[in-house]
This record gives structure tokens, C-alpha cells and sequence, in this order.
């Protein structure tokens, strides 16, 4: 039973950082349509910069405060300079550009920072806490509530300011946005830095369960937040977080309880879900089912 | 009149580099001839990547997979069975072409970016499961297996050998995937990437055609992973070609090639093979840097790759000589479907123009 818990929990606590990655690809899906592949990338990025501060004698949290802000600001910028050049209704171009941006960042932190892992100071103290009989690592508590606060704030800003209300409107209907006079390209640049805010967290949230930073950290993670979107729904922020959460545990007890799993192939369940997700339910379990004009 | 200079002067200059690459192993030091061997064989998987994705529209980033599986297939049956290389090649090609018909069904409800997320996934699994099953592959210490010798009766060194027979497999793959494009069925297939439901309403089977630019596009790449195990004699979970990274080369290449175009696979293998490795004496990590902004670069100036860019300078030059012309010349535009089945529809034609 200890076992078992124990197993739930450190699914959960993965679980935080599929959930997290997955709001910001969910963030860019809805108001653009496509997916960020670089996305986890671009992530990494931002935890090396998190280390890099630290190293320099900044305190984690403040590093982690700055590399927010620096990534937002990034994540605008190349929305501006590169991605809007592009027509957004074309996929395979989009994709192929994500998977170049892709490469070019995975090739730039190998070359710059060397493949041997980098140790960050975790964001919570390492200790165990005792709640009604349960024994929970403080770093996954503190996993749990940063998710906790992005996904509130994100819901926040949605239904409460007029930024959220721009990107509902450019979500529902961008030419229309664009004829009342909303600034079209502004929020798609706010979206891209606020999505690459988020990834910045999750990267360092990764590090603080005890994951060395390395060039290829994110891969996989990207591959789980793919999966976590996709079960939640492309276009559902709150299917991202429940999405995220439901795969850390089913991977965690796959790993645990089935044996042909094992640790080896648990990444065959993200594939799994993403097929069998696109083939039964493609709008996923919140998302809002697709509809087309010919 | 012109178009017939044009088919005539293509055929010249194809005879003329079937000469060179034909006389190439004879002329060059054993490294270079594998080098370029290695290229020949790779340069299979782009050609089967770029009917799907260049002629179909289907993006896949799972190719490295597909390969795997022929590279993975070749090296159970040759090296651990000691069954003979032809018999690993089919089996190769077979089960690479299972994966993709098992991998094409889906594919028919999944499309466009989330077919994308599949294969992608597929990409980062198969090495994955490659470790698991270390009973069968090798696990990640891999199959070594024989490289093949050059019959006794052809007199020809083993690298001039092996450089031949890689040369007449790229040379099958061109010539398929030609036919296929310039034929009904290829014309049906671009028809699908212009706009899929005007290619429905005009009989178009959407459906089998899919499924079966799928199959063939696997079944190339797994002839061209048993054809690498088959010259290289190794094969491992961290080979590049088998994981993610080998799937974004392949998709590299063709992008730099040109995609839907019929040399471009091979143009873009050997400079992606080719180009980086100056580089990746230096850092491989820049390598990959060097190919990621080009790959971003041609998306944004030369969306039609190195052969396009070449084909509308041609052009260019054609119009200023012969700029008195009453009749059009034909350009590849006349490949595809003709335009008013889309603007039937009265949706715009997605042929490509370069902004």
C-alpha cells in the first residue's frame, strides 16, 4: 500500500511537469492552431539560463523570476520576427520550422553548455512532511502548488482581463479580432512569450525533482505534454492540467506494476495514448470537437 | 519545340551522371567510395519521405522508425541467424512496410499536425523499445553483423561492390517514386495535398491512396535501413538514424533537396551527410545548429529547396532569352492537378509561390 501510494505520488509530481509544458502548447494550439514542437526546447533554453544565474550568485527563485521574464520576452520576439512570417494555416511548413528551431536550440545548448549534467539549486527545501499518515516530499508539494498557482493565474487572465479576452476572441474567430480593431499580432506574440514563461517554470521544475539539466532533459517531456494535450483536449488549459496529472500516474504505475512496461518502454504509453486518443475521441476528454467548413 | 530540347537535354545530363556516378568507385580512394555509398543508402529513406510528405502532404517525423525496423529486421536475420543478405533485405522491406501500413490506418483519421505528433512519438519510441527487447536486438549494445562481400566473380573490390549495388537500389527508389509521381496515382496523390476534399468529389480513392503512400514510403525506408546495416555492419539504439535525430535529418534532406521534387532527396542526403561533418570535427552539437537555421532559412527564402531554386533560375533565364514568346512555357505547375478542380470548390489553390 506504501508502495503504491508513494507510486501515485511521484506520478503526480511528473505529472505537474507534463501539466505544466502542456498549458503552454495548449496556449499557443488555441490561438494559432498549430503546435510549438520546439516548445520543450525552448524550455531547456530557459532552465540554462536559470542555472547560469545561479551560477553568478543569484538565488534560484530570483533566477527563476528573471528567466521568466527574459523568456517571455523571447518567446514575443521570435513570434514576431520568424513565426509570423509564416501562413499559419500551413501545417507542414510551421512543423518543419518548429522541428528546425527545434534542432538549432538542442544543437546550441550542446555546443555552448556540453552534454554532462548541470545541478540547480532546488526551488524547495528537501525534506518530508507528514499529512494525515501520508509521508510527501516537499519538492513534489511544491511541484503540485506551482501548478497549482500557473494553472489559477492562466485561468485568471483568461476570464478576467482584457489580454485573456483578446486571446478568447482570436481563438473563436481571428479575422473578426482583427476587423474590430484587436490587435492581432500583439496577442499572438503574448501568447508565444506567455507559453514560453510557462515552459521556462517547467524546466526548472523538472530540475527540482532531482533531473540533472542536460541539452536532451526536455525530449521526452515534450513527447508526455504532447500526450497530456492531446488526452486533455488541443485546446482545453484545464484538460492540459488533468491530462498531465492522469499520465504521470498511469506512467508511474505502468513502470511499477506491469513489468513488460517496465522503465524502458513507459514512453511507448504516451504514443499509445496519443494514438488511441486521435483515433477514438480526437478532441480529447475537455476539448471542444473540431469543426470544419468545405 | 522547346519542350522537346528540354526532355532531351534532361536526358543527356542524367546520362551523363549516371557516367560519373557509375565510374566514381574506380576513380576514388575506398573512404570516399563508402562515404558516398552511405549516402546512396540514405538517400532511399528521403526518396520514400518525400512521396509521402513532398507528393501527399503527410508530414511524418517517424521515419527513423520505419528505418530501424528494415535496419533492425536485416540485422536478426543476417547476423544472428546467418541467413543469406538477400533474404535480410526482404525482410527488411516487408516489415518496415507492415509498420507503415499499421502506421497509414490512422493515419487516415489523423492528419496534418497531429499526424506530426504520432509519428513523432513513434520516433522517440522505437529506440525505447529497441533496449526493451534485448533478448532479439542487442539491446543497447547493438548487432554486429557481416559486411558484404563482393562475389568472387565480379572482380570488383568490396567497397566498389557495395557502392554498385547501393547505387542500383537508389537508382530502383528514384525510379519508383518518378513513376509513381508522374502517374495517375501520383497525380491523385498531389491532388490530396492541394485539397483533399476536391480530390474526393473527383473519384479520388483518398483513403487506399493514403495508406498505400504510407506502405511505400516505409517500405523504402526499411530497404534503406537493412541496406545500412548491410554496408556498415552495425547497428544500435544510439545510432543516430534510428532515433529522433535521424528522423529530422531525413526530413532536413528532403526539405534542402526540394520537397516533391524528383533528384532532391538525393541532392539533400548528400549535403546534409555531407556538409555537417566538416563541422562535426569540431562540435557535433554545431552541426545541428548548422542544420536547424538552414532548415528555417529555406522555409523562409527558397521554400522549394536547392532544386527549385535551381529550376527557377533556369526559368528566369529562359524568359529573358525568349521574353517574345507567345506560348507559355510549361512549368512543373502543369505536374499537378489542374487548378480549377480547387476553384471549383472556390477555395484558393495551395500551390506553393514564393513570397
Amino acid at each position: 500500500m506504501t508502495l503504491l501510494t508513494q507510486q501515485v505520488m511521484n506520478g503526480v509530481a511528473n505529472g505537474c511537469i507534463y501539466a505544466s509544458l502542456a498549458l503552454a502548447l495548449v496556449l499557443i494550439f488555441r490561438c494559432t492552431q498549430y503546435i510549438n514542437f520546439a516548445q520543450g526546447e525552448m524550455a531547456m533554453m530557459s532552465t540554462y539560463l536559470v542555472w547560469w544565474l545561479t551560477t553568478v550568485g543569484l538565488s534560484v527563485w530570483v533566477a527563476l523570476g528573471v528567466a521568466v521574464m527574459v523568456s517571455f520576452l523571447v518567446g514575443a520576439v521570435l513570434e514576431r520576427t520568424l513565426i509570423n512570417r509564416f501562413d499559419a494555416s500551413d501545417h507542414l511548413v510551421l512543423v518543419i520550422v518548429a522541428v528546425g528551431l527545434f534542432f538549432t536550440l538542442n544543437g546550441l545548448a550542446q555546443f555552448v553548455f556540453g552534454a554532462d549534467g548541470k545541478p540547480i539549486p532546488n526551488l524547495f527545501p528537501t525534506s518530508v512532511i507528514d499529512v494525515a499518515g501520508l509521508r510527501i516530499q516537499t519538492n513534489f508539494l511544491g511541484a503540485f502548488l506551482v501548478l497549482v498557482v500557473i494553472s489559477a493565474g492562466l485561468w485568471a487572465l483568461f476570464k478576467y482581463t482584457k489580454l485573456g479576452l483578446g486571446f478568447r476572441a482570436i481563438a473563436s474567430n481571428r479575422e473578426s479580432s482583427s476587423l474590430s480593431g484587436l490587435p492581432v499580432g500583439v496577442l499572438l506574440a503574448a501568447a508565444w512569450g506567455l507559453a514560453a514563461a510557462i515552459g521556462a517554470i517547467a524546466g526548472v521544475l523538472l530540475t527540482s525533482l532531482g533531473v540533472f539539466l542536460t541539452p536532451n532533459m526536455m525530449v521526452a517531456v515534450l513527447v508526455y505534454a504532447f500526450s497530456a494535450a492531446v488526452l486533455g483536449g488541443l485546446d482545453s488549459p484545464g484538460g492540459a492540467v488533468v491530462g498531465g496529472i492522469v499520465l504521470g500516474i498511469l506512467e508511474s504505475l505502468a513502470a511499477a506494476y506491469v513489468p513488460f512496461i517496465g522503465s524502458d518502454l513507459k514512453i511507448s504509453l504516451a504514443f499509445a495514448v496519443i494514438v488511441v486518443v486521435l483515433l477514438v475521441r480526437p478532441r480529447g476528454l475537455f476539448g471542444s470537437p473540431e469543426v470544419s467548413r468545405v | 519545340m522547346r519542350q522537346s530540347m528540354d526532355s532531351v537535354f534532361v536526358r543527356v545530363g542524367a546520362l551523363v551522371l549516371l557516367v560519373i556516378a557509375l565510374a566514381y568507385p574506380f576513380v576514388n580512394n575506398p573512404p570516399a567510395v563508402q562515404a558516398l555509398s552511405l549516402v546512396l543508402v540514405l538517400s532511399i529513406t528521403v526518396i520514400g519521405l518525400n512521396l509521402l510528405t513532398g507528393f501527399t502532404g503527410q508530414i511524418s517525423i517517424g521515419h527513423s522508425a520505419f528505418f530501424g525496423t528494415g535496419a533492425y529486421a536485416y540485422a536478426i536475420l543476417v547476423g544472428k541467424e546467418s541467413m543469406p543478405a538477400w533474404l535480410g533485405l526482404v525482410a527488411g522491406v516487408l516489415t518496415a512496410a507492415a509498420l507503415g501500413l499499421v502506421c497509414g490506418i490512422p493515419a487516415l483519421r489523423i492528419r496534418g499536425i497531429y499526424l506530426a505528433l504520432v509519428t513523432l512519438a513513434l520516433a522517440t519510441v522505437f529506440p525505447a523499445a529497441v533496449t526493451k527487447f534485448s533478448g532479439l536486438t542487442g539491446g543497447s549494445q547493438g548487432l554486429v553483423v557481416p559486411i558484404v562481400q563482393s562475389p568472387e566473380w565480379t572482380g570488383l573490390a568490396d567497397d566498389q561492390f557495395v557502392y554498385l549495388v547501393a547505387l542500383a537500389f537508389m537508382l530502383g527508389s528514384l525510379t519508383i517514386s518518378r513513376n509513381v509521381a508522374r502517374s495517375r496515382v501520383g497525380r491523385a496523390l498531389s491532388s490530396l495535398k492541394d485539397n483533399e476534399t476536391a480530390s474526393l468529389s473527383m473519384g479520388v480513392e483518398v483513403a487506399a491512396l493514403k495508406v498505400l503512400a504510407f506502405t511505400i514510403s516505409a517500405a523504402m525506408a526499411g530497404l534503406s535501413g537493412a541496406l545500412f546495416v548491410a554496408t556498415q555492419g552495425f547497428i544500435s539504439p544510439s545510432t543516430s538514424f534510428v532515433t529522433l535525430i535521424g528522423s529530422i535529418q531525413f526530413l532536413t534532406a528532403m526539405v534542402l533537396g526540394g520537397v516533391a521534387s524528383i533528384m532532391g532527396p538525393l541532392i539533400g542526403t548528400y549535403l546534409t551527410q555531407a556538409a555537417p561533418e566538416l563541422l562535426a570535427d569540431f562540435n557535433p552539437g554545431l552541426s545541428q545548429v548548422f542544420y536547424g537555421l538552414l532548415i528555417i532559412v529555406l522555409m523562409l527564402a527558397a521554400r522549394d529547396g536547392i532544386v527549385g531554386v535551381l529550376a527557377r533560375c533556369v526559368r528566369a533565364v529562359r524568359r529573358s532569352r525568349a521574353a517574345s514568346d507567345v506560348l507559355p512555357t510549361r512549368d512543373e505547375s502543369a505536374e499537378r492537378v489542374p487548378s480549377s478542380t480547387t476553384e471549383v470548390l472556390g477555395t484558393e489553390s495551395t500551390e506553393r509561390v514564393n513570397p
